[in-house]
């Protein structure tokens, strides 16, 4: 369970300022370009440095540095590897985990071919980033809009990783595509002008009246 | 394409002919002195860059995750921006400060000051050629948040930054290569290359300052070649 409250930040105009947000299995944050969901993230992960509560794990990591938080970040775009991304891997593994569990997470997602491939697409360098953050057992998984450089099937094949990964640790997933939130997440929780507003469940209903309800008070 | 070329063919004709071949019919006799020069240029250089590249390399790491280490960095600009005679003057005086205080260092005119004096300018080369690659923070935040310490992340970032600290050595050797503000202050001797050409236009005349000066510019040459290589790649 991730549990942040009064979190502020501001980012030279931008001002966030969300009363409260809690993430369990997959929370989807949706909100259009600029809405604040990135700076949320960064928020929550102390990349960002940002006033208020954030609760990991049952415990107050408010003041600890991105480190020591245990909430794994993974950007909209991963950058590319300077390293091959078996070697990324098994550094993470020495400080978190074994060689065995390099090798069964490498196994479930598909990944065992690319492990000493030095030029990775968007989608495989997203499966590796996806791969480290469970290496590293996080309290929760803070993904930045996974799916937006990707084509349909490595989507489909994200958000299926996506909600395995859910049942097990806290997935918080920013997207700006309402769909793509339907088919991603077990609540969602819209995000306007740096601020959340209510979240709903996942059914086409909820989503759509909470929609039409933001357009109307956003203009 | 064609005018392009023309327009190109210009400043390199300029270049080639005022720094190449027009003195070339001035040049005379080479004075002595020069392989003691470049050998003392390549050693103390070589120090030099290195403590540049290391000190540049730190400033640039940790001003990713701090505004005031960024904006301080700055500091290391400043002497690629005023006349290095004031940075020389600068160094002695802080040697001399250091004295009064107890705490002599006597390396004015030896090899340690050289590279004291070649240091400064080497840094802030290196330190420009890193900032613009520096930027990219995505991997680092990502490795930060699943608990990678700092050393771990300092050999992903200089991974990452490979190319770029190629580059920034070579900044660092080239400004090194062709100080002569901050030596001719602070350390005159051992002779190195710029003081080599100095002395010969003091001490012999035009002809031989200006064969010098043309070997100096081969090997000049011959490392601009190498840094261009690099940073245009």
């Amino acid at each position: 369970m991730l549990y942040a409250r009064a979190l502020r930040a501001r980012l030279g105009s931008f001002a966030l300022d969300v009363a409260e947000f809690a993430a369990s299995a997959v929370t989807v944050v949706l909100g259009r370009n600029g809405s604040g969901k990135t700076v949320l993230l960064k928020s929550l992960a102390g990349i960002v440095r940002a006033r208020g509560e954030v609760w990991a794990c049952g415990r107050d990591v408010s003041a600890l540095p991105p480190e020591r938080r245990g909430l794994a970040y993974i950007p909209t775009l991963p950058p590319d590897l300077p390293a091959r991304p078996g070697r990324l891997l098994l550094d993470i593994a020495r400080r978190h985990g074994t060689q065995g569990e390099v090798d069964g997470l490498v196994e479930a997602l598909g990944i065992s071919g690319l492990l000493d491939s030095r030029h990775l697409s968007t989608g495989q360098r997203q499966l590796v980033y996806i791969a480290g953050a469970l290496l590293a057992r996080p309290c929760a998984i803070l993904m930045d809009e996974p799916t937006a450089h990707l084509d349909w099937p490595s989507r489909r094949a994200i958000l299926g990783i996506v909600r395995t990964i859910g049942a097990g640790t806290p997935v918080v997933y920013v997207t700006h595509d309402p769909l793509e939130a339907l088919s991603a997440g077990d609540r969602i929780c819209l995000m306007e002008g740096g601020r959340l507003g209510r979240c709903v469940g996942n059914t086409p209903r909820d989503l759509w009246g909470e929609l039409d309800l933001y357009s109307r008070l956003s203009g | 394409m064609a005018l392009a070329r023309a327009l190109a063919a210009v400043p390199l004709a300029y270049f080639a002919l005022f720094l190449f071949v027009l003195p070339a019919f001035l040049a005379g006799r080479l004075p002595g002195g020069l392989l003691e020069a470049l050998a003392n240029t390549v050693a103390a250089g070589g120090i030099a860059s290195s403590l540049a590249l290391l000190s540049a390399l730190a400033v640039a790491f940790a001003g990713r995750g701090s505004r005031a280490v960024e904006a301080l960095g700055v500091l290391l600009y400043v002497p690629q921006v005023v006349p290095l005679t004031a940075v020389g003057v600068l160094l002695l005086a802080s040697l001399g400060s250091l004295r009064a205080l107890g705490l002599g260092l006597d390396i004015v005119n030896t090899f340690w000051g050289v590279v004291y004096a070649m240091y400064v300018p080497s840094t802030g080369a290196a330190y420009i050629a890193l900032t613009a690659a520096a930027r990219d923070t995505e991997l680092d935040h990502y490795l930060a948040t699943l608990g990678l310490g700092t050393l771990a992340r300092m050999k992903y970032f200089l991974l990452a930054m490979r190319r770029a600290v190629a580059v920034a050595l070579l900044a660092a050797v080239l400004r090194a290569f062709g100080e002569l503000g901050t030596l001719l202050v602070v350390a005159q001797s051992p002779t190195t290359l710029a003081i080599y050409i100095y002395n010969a236009w003091q001490v012999y005349g035009v002809g031989e300052a200006v064969s010098a000066s043309l070997v100096v510019m081969a090997l000049g040459g011959l490392l601009a070649y190498l840094y261009a290589r690099y940073a245009v790649r």
